[in-house]
């Protein structure tokens, strides 16, 4: 049965890859400019008719839109993503070189995160409208109002240039290097899911069970240790893993900010060239992450949820 | 509920805090400006003193730099200078501060009295990083396939066939020379000799290596380990260096593409040099002694293109909109030296005057007497009844947004409506005529003479392709053709003061002024230099500080 | 005019915060009488000026009163978030309405479009959809409309589902009456409650969205004063001319923590019951 439903799941994402590749191969078959011109521009190249119509055939642009279409498909399910334009270097190279950096990245902010909101989110929700609540509240709901872009300048501002704490560049993606970009997405993320963690522990402490567990005399730690959290986390999941799954992504503007060489930054490099190619490669990457994560996030969710698991 | 009102109050304070500060914060960012120097001079001892007692074993050489190419070959993309740069290449000949060219790989060119047949005396005791002696049957490989991959006929750019044909090259191993046949006079023959593509490779030994990563064997101070052009580049030591002993055991080159995360960089010590830092943040770091700030220039031109196609083609017009843009404090102060003002030459070094100098008043007064008002009263002029609309396109390289946006903003004070853009490819604009106006930063002496620039305004836009402006005045061609077969440099130098100053006369263009490049470095390492050229950033002569 | 009366008392806090949206509107309609002079008017010669009684916030690379820019770019931010989320909860709700009464292929197609752009962190794929349309205004709006419908459809869809089979719309088909009068008189009062008042808890956010694109050089361009963009000029001036960020930053952070609260307060009026209880959002950096 439940193979069934994963299987189900999987022809569901193979549909809307297709249909997300198709849409994104189709915008840059619209989009106005030229390619070819394009990627002789990049090579700093005034090129004559001849030489356009020849990387034009090169290219594949000379063939009809569904030909182009099937052929880079085709190519994608080889492993073969086609060739950037303005690095002349294979996509998926490109791509993999950068995965790990943002991977270090996405855990590590998610980590600083989880650190921060979650003892934060329980303390509000339990001292509901206490004043630890007031000023948390407040706070998280000044942090979500701030683009992600002024935190980073800030921080940048005021830790690396005014303190001199932390360094501005290294060679190799350390630690140092991590940690103001991670604490610029960790801030969005801690001000939204603190409000999440206060929201899902004060609608669990509200149940009928932990009112009938105080009334038994429990004491409020075991209650909300042994009970309400485990409860309460579980929504969370999803959306850290949506969380997770745009950080793969990339953050382009903290990356731009922190000279951070993640995928973002390739992005828009790649935007900003209009290499098509590394485009097309970058959003189905994009697409594909996101779907597995929310599948595995469905899955874990499965075997996590007492729920559900007693419903089968 | 309480919550919310509490929120309400900060807010109203920050809203009333914002306005009152407005009166006072002008001695806040008193100490604000100060701050950064006095942060650095901070840390300067601090990093002096790690790397003092231990200056032997400062081992890596730290740069951050704003550009990198994606291929390491030096004929892999037009104009890429990088392996130069890194000093992973070298080249025969090198240029001085001067532009004068000296030896470098080779030790003279001479011609033979037929004005085209040139022999090149090569330097002794040359080896390429893998042991092999640099023979002149390998610098003849190496030049060979330079043509050969560049090739128009083949598909390639042709640049260097811009720059210098030949219909033969020879070597001869006994006598370490070189003998190039030149198909037509070359005078700046040792120049594109120095041009960085034309990098003496040892091309037969770099069969297998990925060229575009690591580059080709070559004779360098420094090879390329790791090769990320988005992020960093590692070099190591080359131990075969035929040159002297090379300073550092290995080199971290990081890509930082913001002007101010490089000043950042070099002032917290994560670099030992930075290439490129704002004109602002230069002035920083000179008030402080712990950094080196070197900016060079006079070889990079920064200057629009006119369109004589378009509505820019009435001499009138584009006068005026010359008198309406003052140069100099766009180059003084909007990007606060980033250019040096040419008098609106597009050649640099060469005296001008400007019959169109910076008069809004006077430029408002042409027009008014040329009858392009403003009659339907919508604030702008028209010509012949028509609107007009410029079409200026820029770029954010290099300050030019700020830059073009000066221009637009003091063209729209006369009353001329401008249509400033950032395309991400300018390109198509300006090799079709798409364009009123449009940015060019151009190196005017890629091979110590400008000839080569100069023919942007040569003949028209149907007879030479890079007449981007479409350009005409039979006075200029009949001089710009007289530099064909000249050698003597006296006559060629006074050709060019002629051509800049009849471009100045024409308002042939719009030229903001010198770009100055610049280096700065902290005083952990010595020997860091600007060259006039901008060919040479790692190099040999830089050294751990004693 | 008592029930006004009564009814101010009784939501002060919505009161209060339509008061100071009002005022940021009033910034952007004044703009002009406020910021006393125009803000691309270039002096060359007075670039990079600190704040001081005749420049309150400065000035910047080209000799502008930043001041000046920050005030006229209220209007940009406010009018075009606005207008990006009317567009944003035309196209949705549209498409949710048509989707849940047809059913069928038609609900299938368009869902299952929706489906695919939820794959996709927002930003990146409006970056994706500006870079290749151009970068401009109006294409930022379209390329965040692209992405952001599909939670307006599926809110709007399931509205619609709820009252699908009730009798009084049976009443109506039966009665003869036209789709698009079906769609129009029942379907849309019911659901646009709801929609609209969830278009105002978004119009912060929005306006992060649209100073990020702009940000990235793909929104808004030049000379057109927007803070975005200014933080992006002044970016480069970070060492020595600080007030180029501190500025324009505290406009973005105030009107959009003003505009989160006035969305809050509407929420709260129209749906006292989610006062607590916070829906599950579409998580967004």
């Amino acid at each position: 049965m439940k193979s069934k439903i994963i299987l189900k799941r999987l022809l569901q994402m193979l549909i809307v890859l297709i249909g997300i590749t198709f849409l994104t191969f189709l915008l840059t078959y619209l989009a106005p400019g030229d390619p070819a011109t394009a990627m002789y521009e990049s090579m700093g190249v005034v090129p004559t008719e001849e030489q356009l119509a020849q990387a034009r055939a090169n290219m594949g642009l000379d063939q009809p839109f569904l030909t182009q279409y099937g052929r880079w498909i085709t190519g994608c399910l080889q492993g073969d993503f086609g060739t950037s334009f303005t690095k002349n270097q294979p996509v998926l190279d490109l791509l993999l070189k950068r995965l790990p950096s943002t991977f270090k990245l996405a855990v590590l902010s998610l980590a600083i995160m989880a650190v921060v909101s979650i003892p934060l989110g329980i303390l509000s929700a339990v001292k509901q409208d206490g004043i630890a609540d007031f000023i948390i509240r407040g706070v998280s709901f000044l942090g979500i109002s701030l683009p992600g872009f002024l935190i980073g300048l800030l921080l940048l501002y005021f830790f690396a240039l005014k303190l001199g704490w932390l360094k501005v560049a290294s060679s190799n993606v350390g630690f140092e290097q991590m940690l103001l970009p991670s604490i610029t997405l960790a801030i969005a993320m801690s001000s939204k899911y603190t409000r999440q963690v206060r929201t899902a522990v004060l609608e669990e402490l509200h149940q009928d069970y932990v009112i009938g567990a105080k009334a038994r005399g429990l004491k409020q730690g075991e209650i909300l240790w042994k009970h309400v959290l485990p409860n309460a986390m579980l929504p969370l999941i999803t959306m850290l893993g949506l969380s997770f799954g745009s950080l793969l992504g990339g953050t382009s503007v903290v990356e731009i900010i922190f000279s951070y060489p993640g995928l973002g930054i390739l992005a828009v490099s790649a935007v900003n060239g209009r290499d098509y190619p590394l485009i097309q490669g970058f959003v189905l990457w994009i697409a594909l992450i996101y779907m597995v994560v929310n599948l595995l996030v469905d899955i874990s969710y499965n075997y996590i949820d007492p729920r559900i698991r007693e419903a089968k | 509920m309480k919550l919310k009102k509490i929120l309400a109050l900060v807010l109203c304070l920050c809203m009333l805090a914002g306005l009152v500060a407005c009166g006072s914060t002008s001695t806040d960012t008193k100490t604000d400006t100060s701050a950064p120097a006095a942060s650095a001079d901070d840390s300067a001892p601090a990093a002096s003193g790690d790397s003092a007692p231990a200056a032997s074993s400062k081992t890596q050489l730290n740069v951050a730099t704003e550009l990198t190419n994606s291929t390491m070959d030096p004929a892999g993309s037009s104009y890429n200078w990088f392996p130069l740069r890194w000093g992973v290449c070298e080249t025969l000949f090198k240029f001085n501060d001067d532009m004068t060219v000296g030896p470098w790989l080779a030790q003279s060119a001479e011609v033979a009295d037929d004005g085209l047949t040139w022999t090149i005396k090569l330097t002794d005791g040359v080896v390429f990083s893998n042991g092999e002696p640099m023979t002149a049957t390998k610098v003849v490989e190496s030049i060979e396939r330079l043509y050969d991959v560049t090739d128009p006929e083949k598909g390639g750019s042709g640049e260097p066939q811009g720059f210098m044909t030949y219909t033969s090259i020879s070597a001869d191993d006994a006598a370490n020379t070189v003998t190039i046949v030149t198909t037509v006079p070359t005078i700046d023959l040792p120049g594109c000799l120095a041009y960085p593509w034309t990098a003496i490779l040892d091309v037969t030994g770099s069969e297998g290596i990925d060229v575009d990563t690591y580059g080709f064997v070559s004779t360098g101070a420094y090879v390329v380990t790791y090769n990320d052009p988005e992020s960093n580049i590692q070099l190591a030591k080359n131990t075969n260096y035929w040159d002297g002993e090379v300073p550092f055991e290995t080199v971290n080159i990081m890509k930082l593409g913001e002007a101010s995360t490089r000043a950042m960089a070099l002032q917290d010590g994560s670099a030992d040099f930075a290439i490129n830092i704002s004109a602002a943040d230069r002035a920083v770091l000179a008030a402080d002694d712990s950094y080196v700030v070197d900016v060079t220039g006079g070889n990079r031109i920064g200057m629009c293109f006119i369109n004589f196609q378009g509505v820019l083609g009435n001499d009138t017009l584009r006068q005026a909109v010359l008198m309406a843009i003052d140069g100099e404090a766009i180059s003084a102060v909007t990007v606060n030296g980033a250019y040096s003002y040419t008098n609106n030459s597009v050649l640099p070094g060469y005296e001008v005057t400007n019959p169109y100098s910076y008069d809004p008043d006077a430029a408002m007064k042409l027009l008014d007497d040329a009858g392009i008002v403003d009659s339907n009263g919508d604030g702008y002029r028209e010509l012949d009844g028509k609107n007009i609309e410029l079409n200026y396109i820029g770029s954010s390289s290099r300050q030019q947004d700020v830059i073009g946006q000066a221009h637009a903003a003091q063209i729209e004070e006369i009353g001329i409506k401008v249509n400033f853009s950032i395309p991400e490819s300018a390109g198509d604009a300006r090799t079709n005529l798409g364009f009123d106006l449009i940015f060019n930063n151009e190196v005017t002496m890629h091979t110590g003479d400008p000839g080569n620039f100069m023919r942007h305004w040569y003949g028209t836009h149907d007879t030479v392709s890079s007449n981007f402006g479409d350009y005409h005045n039979d006075a200029y061609d009949a001089l710009y053709e007289q530099l064909e077969g000249e050698f003597d440099t006296a006559k060629r130098q006074a050709i060019f003061a002629q051509l800049a100053q009849i471009l100045v006369d024409d308002a042939a263009a719009i030229a903001y002024g010198s770009y100055s490049f610049n280096i700065c470095s902290a005083k952990t390492v010595n020997g860091v230099h600007s060259a006039t050229c901008d060919y040479y950033w790692v190099t040999k002569d830089i050294t751990p500080a004693a | 005019m008592a029930k006004l009366g009564q009814f101010l008392k009784t939501k002060k806090q919505f009161v209060f915060y339509s008061f100071l949206v009002l005022v940021i509107i009033f910034v952007a309609i004044a703009a002009p009488a406020i910021a006393r002079v125009d803000p691309t008017a270039a002096k060359l010669r007075d670039a990079f000026q600190a704040p001081s009684a005749e420049h309150w916030f400065g000035t910047d690379a080209l000799g502008r009163d930043v001041f000046a820019r920050v005030i006229y770019g209220t209007r940009v931010s406010v009018s075009s978030a606005v207008i990006l989320v009317a567009v944003i909860l035309v196209t949705g709700t549209a498409l949710g309405l048509i989707a849940g009464y047809f059913g069928g292929v038609v609900d299938a197609v368009i869902m299952r479009i929706a489906d695919m752009m939820i794959a996709f962190p927002d930003l990146i794929l409006a970056m994706a959809i500006a870079g290749i349309l151009g970068p401009s205004l109006i294409n930022a709006i379209i390329a965040i409309t692209v992405v952001s419908w599909t939670k307006y459809a599926r809110m709007a869809r399931s509205l619609v589902l709820k009252i699908r089979k009730r009798t009084f719309i049976s009443a109506a088909e039966i009665n003869g009456s036209t789709h698009s009068h079906i769609l129009t008189h029942y379907m849309l009062p019911n659901a646009l409650p709801t929609m609209i008042v969830t278009a105002a808890t978004d119009i912060g956010t929005t306006m992060l969205s649209l100073a990020g694109l702009s940000f990235l050089g793909m929104g808004v361009q030049p000379p057109t004063p927007e803070w975005g963009y200014m933080l992006s000029e002044g970016r480069s001036y970070i060492l020595t001319s600080p007030w180029l960020l501190f500025f324009p930053g505290a406009a973005v952070f105030i009107v959009v923590v003003v505009f989160n609260l006035w969305g809050d307060s509407v929420r709260d009026i129209v749906d006292p019951r989610k006062k607590t209880k916070k829906h599950f959002r579409r998580k967004k950096h």
